[in-house]
């Protein structure tokens, strides 16, 4: 046992990296498929609002993150972008992080494709601006001043859908899929807050216990919580996608960092208490 | 020359600072319309923020590449990396607005479908961003080994507090008795309540800082002298 | 052929960064240098034709800007003017005009976020424990103050002072009959509807186990089975939910109790932590013990991040490793496996290398 307590304390950590990397890989080269994954209320909440909107309602989704967030928010945005095109409901999609404006394109260009949704018709990319607060203050008064033109270049004016909404309490949905700040709190704190539209969220794991206290007072209609909720969010809409694909390699990376807090203070516990007898 | 170095700043921070604090209690087509043109303002503005960054770090790296200090070749790397990357960027719009010259709407196509840019985003800034952030991955596995242990009563409570909302997170650990719902009353209620102190002190404390920028009283922003 | 080459370079990069596990080294070095002049230049690109022209271009350009003929095109001017302010940080003699300029983007903020942040705090404070009246005794107090209004109008005249009083008592007491009557009512509606949901979701349950043991297990039908029963007891879930909120909306229960309970930790919660961060006097006696249970709350909150923080940062890995794997294969040249074998090598030589050199020294 000693031998193990020292054996385990002086590991280096590059071992770790090692079967982290191979733990993870596993499932990756032959899915493993495993069962049980159980939609959380906050996710619920979302694909219920959304699958309660009637159809031609208008929808703002905001890319609010960059590639480095990427495997956990797309999912979300191409779950989300599939169920409003099925809904038949109207897509603005925009961005507040400069670089993901590329990636939000790319994203919403694909869906809508798979969809076969015409562009101005049934949606529209307006594209990144500058300036955070400002551009949501600036939306909430009047898009069309903040954005003149979407992403392509078009005049908004020109656009179907843009000629119905000019302030942002004409949306009936703003959803901000954010990585962190500008986010969820700046859309809840400068837009949602003065201009009284409903909102609602998808963030990654490491703020989604931030965002709990606003889907708690009822400022998100729901909130999608990191890679697993994008995963629940795909299997309610019944169409497995990144997420659900990933839950396998995640689970098991979940399993070997609990055996290793386990691992590591078994070892601390016998070396402590050994100490102890020695003094 | 005092007044215009100190006085008119303070002086402009205060009006407008007033002005938006006004404009949201009084609810009239003037304010609005002021807060629209402010607010659209600040986004042309953010144009010469960047300017700004963009300038002082070109500077940096230039210094420390004509200094020939250690490791400079590495800030040539950089500056070459942002040099070419602008560079495609002009050319490119230049080269397609001059194509599509009679067209008022040229002026976004910076990097549109096809163009080297959005190759350099998919092939470099994307991949690149994506495995930094990644690399936490492995160091977060390695801190759970090292810096986990059952020391004191707090550090037993964070520890079991992380395990318990670990497996509520997987879809196996959401089948264990009990595991869920604990996670779950964690997440909505401990949690919740550390949060919104957490964000009540941090709004008192912004509250207070935005009222100090008005009345003058916190002047940092005015850098030195 | 760009395709491919983008694939080459996106693995060679992705190993770059992946080589600081091993240590710091000068791929990682070039890499990371390489991604901050990339990432200054694309937002840069992206600043000057995604946001300066389209918004100052409308202007210029008079086909493309409506602002002329509203004759608003002077509505420019300004954040023009005050842009080129902060320019004038690059030159030391005039860098004090830019503080204008600051004063006015640091204004603008404080006077937008004391109203934001002064509505985000109001949302903390919920009212705490909730009174709600059961329909039975609410019915009771109307029908006597209704009793007590007649006799009055009997004995001292419908249009005495009293009488038209209790007659306005007794009306508000039947509202809140009624209001509690609603309440009752929505309770058996609930129930109704989550009877009938689950009734069905146990009827799709059923037929797809049947199905299930009937024909090959693993075919679609029962997969398409099994989803739709799942989502039947989900909704089944949701409806019978639905029924204890309206239970405990309808009177005082176990329910609202363990609602109230939670109030109650939410609040203690709120204050402890508040009060361990902010109370500057010295913590002793009870004040140490109430400041001690912030300490407790705070510790769950970080436990419970960094269980969610494994989550973010596995994912982005396992996508990262995706990106590795896609490029295995031979139609992209087996870039990941030849890109790997060659950094391992030179990593290896470098090694050596430095190795031989510290033992020469």
């Amino acid at each position: 046992m000693e031998a193990f307590s020292k054996f385990v304390l002086s590991l280096d950590r590059r071992w770790i990296f090692l079967v982290l990397l191979l733990v993870l890989f596993i499932p990756i080269a032959c899915p493993l498929n495993l069962p049980g994954l159980k939609p959380s209320p906050g996710v619920t909440r979302m694909y219920d609002f959304v699958e309660n909107m009637p159809e031609g309602s208008t929808i703002l989704i905001s890319f609010d993150f960059d590639p480095a967030s990427k495997p956990e928010l797309a999912p979300m945005g191409e779950a989300m972008l599939r169920h409003a095109f099925r809904k038949k409901l109207k897509v603005v999609a925009m961005g507040l992080w400069v670089t993901g404006v590329s990636l939000e394109k790319e994203t919403v260009e694909r869906i809508a494709k798979e969809a076969n949704v015409t562009y101005g018709d049934d949606y529209v990319n307006l594209g990144w601006k500058a300036g955070s607060v400002a551009v949501i203050t600036g939306m909430g008064e009047d898009i069309h001043n903040t954005f003149p033109t979407d992403a392509k270049g078009n005049p908004v004016g020109s656009l179907k859908i843009m000629q119905r909404v000019h302030r942002l309490k004409d949306f009936d949905l703003v959803v901000s899929l954010a990585a962190g700040t500008p986010g969820i709190d700046t859309w809840i704190a400068y837009g949602s807050d003065k201009y009284k539209f409903k909102m609602g969220g998808g963030t990654t794991a490491v703020n989604a216990p931030a965002m709990s206290p606003y889907l708690q007072a009822n400022q998100l209609v729901g909130l999608i919580g990191a890679m697993r909720g994008a995963a629940e969010y795909e299997f309610l809409l019944d169409k497995p996608g990144d997420a659900i694909r990933g839950m396998d390699a995640i689970s098991l990376g979940h399993y070997l960092i609990v055996g290793l807090i386990l691992m590591g203070n078994i070892a601390y516990f016998f070396t402590r208490s050994r100490k102890g007898v020695a003094a | 020359m005092l007044h215009l170095k100190r006085t008119v700043p303070l002086a402009i921070a205060f009006l407008s600072g007033i002005l938006l604090l006004i404009q949201y209690f009084v609810p009239h087509p003037w304010s609005a319309k002021f807060l629209q043109y402010t607010s659209d303002w600040q986004v042309t503005l953010a144009y010469a923020a960047l300017l700004l960054g963009v300038g002082s770090l070109v500077q940096s790296h230039v210094t420390k590449a004509r200094r020939k200090a250690p490791g400079w070749g590495f800030s040539a790397v950089a500056l070459a990396a942002f040099g070419i990357t602008v560079a495609m960027g002009m050319w490119w719009s230049v080269h397609t607005a001059w194509q599509s010259r009679t067209d008022a709407s040229i002026v976004t196509t910076g990097s549109g479908e096809g163009s080297p840019l959005s190759w350099v985003y998919n092939s470099l800034l994307f991949p690149m961003g994506g495995a930094m952030f990644s690399i936490l991955g492995f160091f977060i596995a390695s801190a759970a080994f090292r810096a986990f242990r059952v020391k004191s009563p707090e550090a037993t409570l964070l520890l079991l507090s992380a395990i318990v909302v670990m497996l509520g997170q997987v879809p196996l650990g959401a089948h264990l008795p009990g595991i869920p719902q604990l996670s779950a009353w964690l997440l909505s209620v401990p949690t919740t309540a550390a949060k919104r102190a957490i964000g009540f002190g941090v709004a008192l404390g912004s509250i207070a800082t935005a009222l100090r920028v008005i009345f003058g009283i916190e002047r940092a922003y005015l850098g030195g002298e | 052929m760009m395709a491919i080459l983008g694939v080459w370079v996106a693995v060679g990069l992705t190993l770059f960064m992946f080589s600081f596990l091993y240590k710091d080294n000068p791929f990682y070095k070039v890499g990371e240098n390489l991604y901050v002049g990339i990432t200054i230049g694309y937002s840069l690109v992206k600043l000057i034709f995604e946001t300066w022209i389209p918004n100052v271009w409308r202007v210029v350009h008079p086909e493309a800007g409506v602002w002329f003929e509203n004759h608003e095109w002077w509505l420019i001017l300004p954040p023009l003017f005050l842009g080129s302010l902060i320019l004038t940080r690059f030159v030391p003699k005039y860098a004090w005009l830019s503080r204008w300029t600051f004063a006015f983007v640091v204004g603008y903020g404080s006077g937008l976020a004391i109203p934001a942040v002064q509505k985000q705090a109001e949302a903390t404070a919920h009212p705490l424990v909730t009174h709600i009246e059961s329909f039975d005794s609410a019915d009771k107090a109307a029908t006597e103050a209704e009793k007590k209004a007649t006799d009055l109008a009997a004995s001292k005249g419908a249009g005495s002072d009293e009488a038209i009083k209790a007659r306005i008592d007794a009306d508000e007491y039947r509202e809140r009959a009624n209001a509690a009557k609603a309440r009752k009512d929505a309770v058996s509606a609930a129930g109704a509807r989550a009877d009938k949901a689950r009734a069905a979701a146990n009827d799709a349950r059923k037929q797809a186990d049947e199905m299930a043991k009937k024909g090959p297990a693993d075919s679609e039908e029962v997969h398409a089975a099994q989803k739709k029963a799942t989502l039947a007891e989900r909704a089944a879930i949701g409806a019978e939910m639905a029924t204890w909120t309206a239970y405990s909306k309808s009177e005082y229960s176990v329910l609202t109790a363990w609602g109230d309970f939670t109030t109650i930790v939410l609040f203690i919660g709120v204050f402890s932590v508040l009060f361990y961060f902010f109370f500057s006097i010295e913590h002793k006696g009870p004040v140490k013990v109430f400041s001690r249970l912030g300490i407790i709350f705070l510790m769950i909150y970080f436990g419970a991040s960094y269980g969610y923080t494994v989550m973010g940062r596995l994912s982005l890995l396992y996508g990262r490793l995706v990106i590795l794997r896609d490029a295995c294969y031979p139609s992209v040249g087996f870039a990941t496996p030849v890109l790997l074998v060659a950094m391992i090598t030179v990593l290896v030589v470098l090694h050596f290398q430095n190795k031989d050199k510290e033992e020469n020294a």
